[in-house]
């Protein structure tokens, strides 16, 4: 069995331990770090590949709370719940207690939503059997109007951004005919637009040029930060002592997981406040207590397990980084979908398998590699993005060994700047580029099973459900964005202080 | 105006989309047509809200007295283009590095990208050359000799 080679074995702790360093970086995220070290899986088999980046992407989520905890700059925006009572504790001089209880309850939250992603996927992917191109194509709506929905300010601008994605899925070779669609030539694009080189600069250029912004902005240095080893297992044993806030902050990360958009900043946030109800001493929440890091750090990185359920059995990224890791799935010939849960039952049990030892490893790696994680936060990203974009342009080139890709991303790097800039969801646009072909097929197969009519578009049960989920997607946040406008008037009209905007810029946009 | 000249560019983008989607057979055109009439409706709404946010800036700003820049300000101003200029320099320099590839190879255009965008950042000479140098020599024992990536190398060990 591949599980146990040597290479396997090898592959889950440093897909870890790679993980935890992007995620600690700031300016990296999970998904610019598995476009990062794409080029390394490209010479593994597929098994081996999905090993070492999903174990990098469950590292990426826990390292992101690193500094967020020692320096108040979160490396994942699921991460930035740690600024309510990590960073505090942190404060108090309790760094190192901080860093080991979110380690400890990290590793917890991916291993429990590991085991439910071993129990729901399966089940999930034989209801999946059942929908017929119709029902996919609704599906990859929702997953579109979800992502959409996740920036109810910015609806409109996020929606075109997804469509202007749905548009460039659709360059290439039509699926009926054949016919070249907006290739103007160009060999590579006959395929459609190269998903790595696409990912890699939607994603990573526009990272990079943000990180040497700061770099270069004259009020930045780098942090200082002492750490003591001295209190380290006293982190790990308090953590077991709130099995409550374990349990619950697991089973809300991985569903919240399981829901396409939502994302770890959303489950840590749900998780938080539910700690907070559920406590005896709900005041002293945000003044840096234990319960606050155990919650958020739990549901933080159980949303790795949910997340990937409906990439698996739906074939439905819910993130940027399952987005990625779907193009790689593709890359190395696995479609995902309820399909490949009958034809590659083995594998995906075994890469389970692997994700639960990857899992508990990350808290046996973080402990080992907290002392050095105050050097991580200080690396200087003058040299570090430099050395960033020659990786990225070589995930680019060995993803086909065309350079033309390389233009190609260098391309996609200056749109996604701009969009960057002008606040347009980079995330829409990349699902819009994953989902467009498939919505494109099925809903061609869809109306070609019923001689060109799209009546069965809209009355089969599943369909009407689907649209329901779409509908409530975008609706729901768009009336609570209203409700919360309408708070703030009623607030400031009463003379209190309004809480402070969740737009911070140092928290990764995509990186839900 | 930024975000007017942005949409506009997708303007242009649009046009061009309906044009080469016009010429093909009738069976291949329901799915862009589909998105050609959502990108239509987007993009006229996101025209006119920034159209308008641009007119209101511009009367918000004639309503008001002119004030002289503070020296903070103006100096602000004046880092952030130089930053601005820096990273376009970079950019172009990678699109540069791109088109280099094929004619000195990867590990020399690494080489001059590496040590040219760090000296660009402010990194200091020797350390900008040592780390580039280590940087080339590490990624080409890795890609070229342990991952037999087939990439457009100059020197062959």
């Amino acid at each position: 069995m591949e599980l146990w080679s040597w290479l396997t074995i090898l592959l889950i702790p440093l897909g870890v331990t790679a993980g935890i360093i992007f995620g600690a970086l700031p300016g990296f995220s999970a998904s610019t770090g598995i476009v990062v070290l794409l080029p390394l899986s490209f010479m593994m088999t597929p098994f081996n590949a999905l090993v070492f980046l999903i174990c990098l992407y469950c590292g990426a989520v826990y390292g992101g709370a690193i500094p967020a905890i020692l320096i108040s700059i979160p490396g994942a925006a699921g991460a930035a719940a740690q600024l309510f009572d990590g960073y505090p504790m942190a404060k108090k001089g309790l760094h190192m207690e901080a860093l080991a209880i979110n380690t400890t309850s990290s590793a917890v939250g991916s291993t429990v939503s590991i085991l439910m992603f071993l129990l729901i996927a399966p089940p999930l992917s034989r209801l999946a059997l059942r929908f017929g191109p119709p029902e996919m194509f609704w599906v990859a709506m929702w997953g579109l109007t979800a992502i959409v929905a996740l920036e109810p300010k910015n609806m409109a601008r996020s929606f075109f951004a997804g469509v202007i994605g749905l548009v460039l899925g659709t360059i290439g070779a039509d699926p009926m005919t054949g016919s070249d669609r907006m290739t103007f030539g160009v060999l590579e694009l006959y395929q459609g637009v190269p998903f790595v080189a696409a990912l890699t600069g939607f994603f990573c250029v526009p990272e990079m040029v943000n990180s040497m912004r700061k770099a270069l902005s004259p009020h930045h240095k780098p942090p200082d930060i002492d750490i003591n080893l001295k209190r380290f297992w006293n982190g790990v044993r308090t953590t077991f002592k709130y099995p409550k806030d374990l349990v619950v902050s697991s089973i809300i990360g991985t569903v919240v997981g399981i829901l396409p958009a939502a994302g770890a900043s959303v489950a840590a946030a749900i998780a938080y406040n539910q700690s907070r109800m559920m406590s005896k001493h709900p005041e002293k929440f945000g003044t840096g207590i234990p319960e606050g890091i155990i919650s958020t750090g739990t549901a933080d990185n159980a949303t790795v397990g949910g997340a990937l359920i409906p990439m698996m059995t739906l074939g439905v990224p819910g993130s940027a980084a399952t987005a990625v890791l779907m193009a790689v799935m593709m890359y190395h010939g696995l479609r995902p979908g309820p399909k490949l849960f009958i034809e590659q039952w083995p594998m995906i049990s075994n890469l389970a398998i692997a994700l639960l030892i990857g899992s508990v490893l990350m808290g046996f790696i973080g402990l080992l590699i907290s002392r050095y994680c105050s050097e991580i936060v200080r690396v200087d990203m003058k040299i570090l993005a430099p050395i960033a974009l020659v990786l990225v342009a070589l995930s680019a080139f060995c993803s086909s060994f065309s350079i033309n890709d390389i233009f190609i991303m260098l391309i996609c790097g200056l749109v996604g700047i701009l969009m960057k800039q002008y606040k347009y969801s980079i995330i829409s646009l990349v699902l819009g580029i994953i989902l467009g072909p498939i919505a494109e097929s099925n809903l061609l197969q869809a109306l070609r099973m019923n001689a060109n009519n799209s009546f069965n578009l809209f009355t089969r049960p599943l369909c009407i459900v689907m649209i329901a989920l779409c509908i409530i997607s975008i609706v729901v946040p768009y009336f609570n964005l209203k409700r919360g406008e309408k708070k703030m008037v009623g607030l400031v009209a009463s003379g209190a202080t309004p809480p402070a905007s969740g737009d911070d810029p140092d928290i990764p946009e995509h990186d839900v | 105006m930024g975000e007017i000249l942005f949409l506009l560019a997708w303007v242009i983008f649009i046009i061009v989309y309906f044009v080469t989607t016009a010429s093909l057979p009738a069976e291949a055109k329901h799915f862009p047509y589909f998105l050609l009439v959502l990108m239509c409706i987007c993009i006229v709404y996101l025209l006119f809200r920034a159209v308008k946010n641009y007119v209101t800036g511009k009367k918000e700003a004639a309503a008001q007295p002119a004030e002289a820049l503070t020296p903070e300000a103006a100096e602000k101003k004046r880092q952030n283009r130089r930053i601005t200029f820096i990273l376009g320099f970079v950019v172009v320099l990678s699109a540069v590095y791109a088109a280099l590839w094929r004619m000195i190879g990867f590990e020399l255009s690494t080489l001059l990208y590496l040590f040219a965008s760090m000296m660009i950042l402010g990194v200091k000479w020797l350390k900008a050359a040592l780390i580039s140098a280590g940087t080339t020599v590490g990624l080409y024992l890795v890609f070229v000799f342990l991952l037999k990536m087939n990439l457009p190398v100059l020197f062959w060990f």
